[in-house]
């Protein structure tokens, strides 16, 4: 019995060990780069994996002030923020209808809804659109344009979650009184926290991290956010790799916060899509 | 609990971001006067522009709005403003035939009747000129791109002689590589400066049989068959296999180049005549006087290439603020404002007014000394010529295995589609 | 019938009017475009029919054939490379490992980055002088140093390789999801008929499987056909055209003020990426329904 025990034991630590080594795979990149933000540009140069003789902090500082990123910040929170309630409220709700009730029309309106994960964005006449409708250079326009792009996949997302709530609760929500509205928000939206908080995280990431869309529908500087800020950091700091890095850091630390925050649900998130 | 927690800070955070937002909107609005809105590439912009542009400001109540995009998007994120009728009031865009891409006629503004107009130097009013108008206000300098060198490397390995033609720029490479140092620091990966290497050459064809170019631009004459420019091309996959760009040469960019000349390992770079300031920047010890430069010898090549004048600002025909405009053009050209604007671009040299000289570097009088004339290099010259594309043509020969005449071809294909039918 | 009072159109109609107007209709105008000679910089916009698209094809040796191949190259690369890596991470990390839910995390870190940052910073790591060589030198591994991206045979397998870096994470959640799906009495009923782990894996895993498969296939195709940012900030498409795809094929087309050709391309890959999308699909899902 204790043999079978330690043989189990074995077994457990070397798959630990495995992982843990394809797990540098992914971990050694972003020590270099944290470890290189925080070296002087000359030490920065031979881009090694050497500690820096001293931690440079005010990189950091340095870069929130050259690269406006405070400002940037609170664009990128707001265009990811207000798209992603866009998407994750319209799309819950087509999804709902699409689900529950298979007509042909709603059966091709599910595939015109797909078809969104396919096609090409076109950013010229996508501008022009929004110039029919005065919103370019915006930041409604650029949040409707964001949440519009998410709509396909959550629907996508959701599709799969419905089909997972027995239809008696709706029949039971019904005969207590309820109005179409109330059954959806009220009864149904509540159950689907896992597919929302996927949705959620999935598409803020997407919104947070598209640096042409902003390129194309916001054409003021003062309105871009941290991926696109970024960018234009790069371009012009081409060669202080060390504050290119804490760039890097400082644009993807709240993404990975938010991600924290959401982690435990995306894996019963994704459950649900694949269901359908 | 936890979760709880956290949505309320991320809701919070959210909410914040947001009202710092929308109050600095309510900042701009509050102030006068009119917004000038300004479109240009991120490596065209420096802190001289933005601190001329805050004096602007308060002096005339004008409000100066940036519109940077990265250097490699900005004229696919030009082109398609202007499709819209988004265009900015000021875009910038190269000076010379580049003017003719933007559809000048329906596009841009006639400035010819400015008063500052009356105070460019010869080379700005050509390079700014559309059809006999003058079509932008230019802050830049002429300049050209010839093979720098290294004078005390040169003495070291033995060469007295400038090289002026492609034997003795070899035998020259051979001496430096003798003593044990990379002959040229060439940014193998990055395209755009292969393409600077043959567009020098055209120069020197339309300087033997002039018209060239403009066959070239009504599209009745092509590179393909062109016997000096392949003959050049193969001297250059040459001198790579004799492994004078160092080992690394594929990998090697732009942005390394003031660092590489600085470290004294390599003894030539096809730079620009202002070079030579940026390297002193980062090591002292090499000053103006440290280097020489002649025009690239390939294909026995002794004409010096130009630029129309560099960079220049178009005023978009529909902006709306063209007063504003004109009065932020008079602001920048004051000769006060031109010596502070010249005093910190050190990488420009000749200025574009007669006010005040700009910085006239050692090595434009020496390149220009040491080549037979000059004329206008390709970007500049020859419509749809696109340095990047050129470079990845080139990149096929040095990594694909395509030959010259593929090379030459090539170029002719990717020009073809834009003249239309 | 209280069906169509509570599951009614009103529900739809905000996501359809948002998703119609700002992305069919840019969408199927930049299709129209297609068959036009829409250019920047000339005057005037002229129908063409089919002009372009014969262009594409009939260009023998040229760019876009060219760019097509690499595209399919590191599509099919990609594809199974994800995937598989994404199945083993999933068994590795279902059960049993304490840790499982750190390692879950490491994995699926990279996909939470914006693929341009990617592409910057392993563009410094994949320098002659990086910190790549700089291991394979430490461990002795001279023989495998590589200028990755400039060179012929490893600039486009570089490019994969990353590209599998960053998504091999999402594949993993994708299918760790179906197997969390698989009831523990399966595997316990065939133990005691004295199946081991690799029969229980033919015979139980990947038929459960088969749904997360399906999906977590057919969009890494599709995310395939349709890469450009990781190209693009690696390599720009060079050297020499080597790493072209279509779609930075498009940027540079779009650069030159070719819209007609631009969208083209576009719609070239779109149709290659529904064929091929819902062909998998009816492939993959169809055996289910069968079964």
């Amino acid at each position: 019995m204790d043999k079978i025990k330690t043989i189990k034991k074995l077994k457990l630590l070397i798959r630990f060990l495995f992982t843990a080594a394809c797990s540098c795979l992914i971990l050694l990149p972003i020590y270099f780069i944290v470890i290189n933000s925080l070296k002087t540009v000359e030490e920065s140069r031979y881009l090694s994996f050497s500690l820096p003789a001293s931690f440079q902090w005010s990189n950091y500082i340095e870069v929130i002030k050259a690269g406006s990123l405070i400002r940037a910040f609170g664009n990128s929170m707001l265009m990811a923020g207000g798209s992603v309630i866009i998407c994750i409220v319209t799309g819950s709700m087509a999804s709902y209808a699409l689900s529950r009730r298979k007509t042909k029309l709603n059966n091709f309106l599910y595939v015109y809804f797909f078809l969104g994960l396919i096609a090409p964005v076109n950013y010229v006449t996508t501008l022009f659109t929004l110039k029919f409708l005065h919103l370019q250079n915006t930041y409604p326009g650029i949040i409707l344009e964001f949440g519009t792009l998410g709509i396909p996949f959550l629907v996508f997302l959701y599709y799969g979650f419905y089909e997972g709530i027995p239809r008696e609760l709706d029949e039971a929500a019904v005969i207590d009184g309820c109005s179409p509205f109330q059954l959806f928000f009220k009864v149904i939206f509540p159950l689907l926290k896992p597919a929302t908080i996927t949705g959620f995280v999935l598409n803020f990431l997407g919104a947070w991290n598209d640096f042409v869309t902003p390129l194309y529908l916001l054409s003021d500087n003062k309105k871009l956010g941290m991926t696109n800020s970024i960018y234009n950091f790069f371009g012009e700091h081409f060669n202080d790799w060390n504050m290119i890095f804490a760039d890097i850091i400082l644009t993807i630390a709240p993404i990975l916060i938010i991600y924290l925050c959401g982690q435990k649900y995306i894996v019963s998130g994704t459950a649900g899509a694949v269901k359908g | 609990m936890r979760n709880k927690k956290a949505a309320g800070i991320m809701a919070a955070a959210m909410a914040l971001s947001m009202v710092t937002v929308l109050f600095n909107c309510e900042e701009v609005h509050a102030e006068g006067g009119k917004t000038i809105t300004i479109a240009a590439g991120t490596g065209w912009v420096k802190d001289i522009d933005k601190e001329l542009a805050a004096k602007y400001e308060e002096e005339s109540g004008n409000k100066i709005e940036w519109q940077i995009s990265p250097d490699d998007q900005y004229e696919n994120v030009l082109g398609s403003k202007l499709a819209v009728g988004e265009g900015a009031d000021i875009f910038y865009t190269r000076s010379g035939t580049t003017i003719n891409k933007y559809q000048p006629e329906k596009y841009m503004m006639d400035l010819s009747e400015q008063e500052w107009v009356s105070r460019y130097v010869d080379w700005a009013k050509e390079g700014t000129s559309y059809d006999g108008k003058t079509m932008q206000f230019q802050t830049w300098s002429v300049d050209g791109w010839g093979i720098l060198y290294n004078k005390a490397m040169f003495e070291e390995a033995g060469i007295t002689e400038v090289p002026d033609s492609y034997e003795s720029f070899k035998a020259a490479c051979d001496k430096i590589l003798a003593i044990g140092k990379t002959p040229i620091y060439d940014p193998g990966a990055t395209q755009w400066h292969l393409g600077v290497w043959l567009g020098e050459l055209t120069t020197q064809i339309e300087s033997d049989n002039a018209g060239f170019y403009a066959g070239l631009n009504d599209n009745s004459q092509v590179f393909a068959g062109q016997e000096g420019l392949a003959k050049a091309l193969d001297q250059l996959a040459e001198m790579e296999e004799a492994g004078y760009f160092g080992d690394d040469f594929m990998s090697n960019t732009w942005e390394d180049a003031v660092a590489k000349m600085a470290s004294q390992d390599y003894a030539m770079c096809v730079t620009y005549t202002t070079f030579p300031a940026e390297v002193e920047a980062v090591n002292p010890e090499l000053t103006q006087d440290s280097w020489g430069m002649f025009p690239i010898p390939l294909n026995d090549n002794k004409v010096f290439g130009t630029s129309a004048g560099g960079i220049g600002r178009c005023v978009n025909k529909d902006t709306e603020v063209s007063d504003a405009v004109y009065d932020y053009f008079e602001f920048l050209s004051r000769p006060e404002n031109l010596t502070a604007y010249y005093d910190a671009r050190l990488d420009l040299g000749p200025c574009s007014f007669t006010d005040i000289p700009g910085n006239v570097p050692a090595v434009y009088e020496d390149v220009v000394g040491n080549a037979t004339g000059t004329g206008l290099a390709a970007e500049d010259g020859i419509l749809y010529w696109d340095n990047t594309q050129v470079g990845n043509l080139i990149q096929a020969m040095f990594v694909g295995g395509s030959s010259a005449e593929d090379v030459l071809q090539g170029i002719d294909d990717i020009r073809q589609p834009s003249f239309g039918e | 019938m209280y069906k169509k009072k509570f599951y009614g159109m009103r529900f739809i109609v905000p996501a359809l009017i948002l998703y119609t107007v700002l992305y069919i209709i840019p969408t199927i105008a930049g299709m129209v475009i297609s068959f036009t000679d829409w250019n920047v910089t000339r005057p005037g916009i002229h129908f063409v029919g089919l002009q372009n698209y014969a262009n594409i094809f009939m260009s023998k040796g040229g760019p876009y054939l060219a760019s097509l191949k690499h595209t399919a190259e590191f599509t099919v690369v990609t594809v199974i490379l994800k995937t598989l890596l994404g199945l083993g991470l999933a068994l590795l990390l279902n059960k049993g490992l304490r840790s499982r839910n750190v390692f879950r995390m490491i994995f699926f870190l990279p996909y939470a980055l914006a693929p341009l940052i990617i592409g910057i910073s392993f563009v410094s790591v994949l320098k002659p002088d990086g910190p790549l060589n700089t291991i394979l030198r430490s461990v002795g591994l001279e023989a495998l140093v590589h200028s990755w991206l400039a060179e012929k045979g490893t600039a486009l397998g570089s490019a994969m390789a990353v590209e599998v870096w960053r998504m091999a994470g999402w594949n993993m959640m994708i299918l760790l999801a179906g197997l969390q799906m698989i009831p523990d009495e399966y595997y316990e009923a065939s133990s005691i008929d004295g199946a081991g782990p690799w029969k229980q894996f033919w015979k139980i895993t990947l038929p459960f499987l088969r749904a997360p498969l399906t999906t977590v296939i057919v969009l890494n195709t599709i995310h395939g056909l349709r890469v450009f940012d990781i190209i693009y900030s690696l390599t720009g498409g060079g050297p020499g055209g080597l790493t072209e795809v279509i779609n930075t094929q498009v940027f540079k087309e779009f650069g030159l003020g070719r819209y007609g050709m631009a969208n083209a391309l576009n719609v070239i890959i779109f149709l290659v990426t529904v064929v091929i999308a819902l062909g998998m699909q009816k492939a993959l899902r169809g055996k289910e329904d069968n079964g």
